[in-house]
């Protein structure tokens, strides 16, 4: 037996070495479920909302419902854009917080039925049966005749190179 | 493009405002972590120099014997660092559970996921055994600075 080994201190001096693990091993775990418990409900879900943009990006009118249709004309004749979508981005679902107080916002995408495909193929998803799409990371609801109007609709522009282009 | 009438949304605008509000919830997290930290190495050093003044002996005969104090305040690292190995890994497995039973309880049914490789949380795991260590190797060197190895085997 080595004296002056960790071993033999630990057998010489249980009690210590039980309550500094029991201690750290405490507040430890403390410490990380308080993060890792917040991040999930503070920080995932803002993250997750703002991924549609690595696609796209959004031009909606500053006042009132309707863009300018110059302005619609300027973004169609811009060479970055790829394409225009027309779609209506203030549809949303309120999923219940886990600590209760408000609900957690996740923005939906109300698209012409035409588009659907193209953002789709975008977004590298599939279409299940049905009227629900499931996106990568989110879920969007799809319903004809949402968005039938440009009145009350954003544009969502795409760039030719795949950036968000503005 | 530019106009007074409409409001462009980008990755990259949303994205930096995103990360600003992280910045701000990691730094709150940060904050109260460094008082944690800061308690638990005062709990700690109180605890060591507690369990040192009763290995006094030990450690004068050992520097009698001609060990050189920093083998001893190494020795004690060691020893700390062991223990607090023990205790983070003992630690993980229970965040492990934790996480799991959170998910299947809680965050699933609501919608959310727990990510269990996010590296965020993983990192504020360390400053507290960190902290012990230091403050372990600290309390001996101090400790040991003062002491005279002859009066130990004397009173032997």
């Amino acid at each position: 037996m080595n004296p002056l080994s960790v071993w033999t201190f630990y057998r010489r001096h249980k009690r210590r070495a039980v309550l500094l693990l029991g201690l750290i091993s405490l507040v430890t775990v403390g410490l990380y479920l308080m993060v890792a418990l917040s991040w999930a409900i503070f920080v995932d879900p803002m993250r997750s909302n703002l991924m549609f943009l690595s696609k796209y990006s959004v031009v909606q009118p500053d006042l009132g419902d309707e863009l300018d249709p110059t302005v619609v004309g300027q973004i169609r004749a811009n060479p970055d854009v790829m394409q225009v979508i027309p779609a209506n981005h203030d549809l949303g679902i309120g999923l219940p917080e886990v600590m209760g107080g408000e609900d957690n916002w996740f923005n939906l995408l109300a698209l012409m039925e035409e588009d659907v495909p193209y953002v789709l193929e975008r977004c590298d998803a599939t279409l299940k049966e049905g009227q629900i799409l499931w996106l990568a990371s989110s879920t969007a609801l799809h319903s004809p005749g949402a968005c039938q109007s440009s009145a009350s609709c954003t544009r969502l522009a795409t760039a030719r190179n795949g950036c968000p282009a503005a | 493009m530019s106009s007074t009438q409409t409001n462009v949304t980008t990755y990259e605008t949303r994205h930096s405002k995103a990360k600003e509000r992280m910045r701000n919830i990691i730094l709150l997290f940060a904050t109260t972590e460094i008082g944690i930290t800061v308690i638990a190495a005062i709990a700690v050093a109180i605890m060591n120099y507690i369990s040192l003044a009763q290995r006094r002996e030990e450690f004068g005969v050992l520097n009698a014997l001609g060990r050189s104090r920093l083998w001893l305040v190494l020795r004690t690292a060691r020893e700390t660092g062991s223990v607090v190995a023990i205790a983070w890994w003992i630690s993980a497995v229970i965040y492990g559970v934790s996480l799991f039973c959170a998910q299947v309880a809680v965050y699933a049914p609501k919608g959310i996921d727990l990510d269990l490789l996010n590296p965020v949380p993983w990192l504020f795991t360390f400053p507290i055994p960190l902290a012990v260590i230091l403050t372990s190797a600290g309390t001996i060197a101090w400790v040991l600075r003062r002491l005279d190895s002859v009066a130990v085997i004397e009173r032997r």
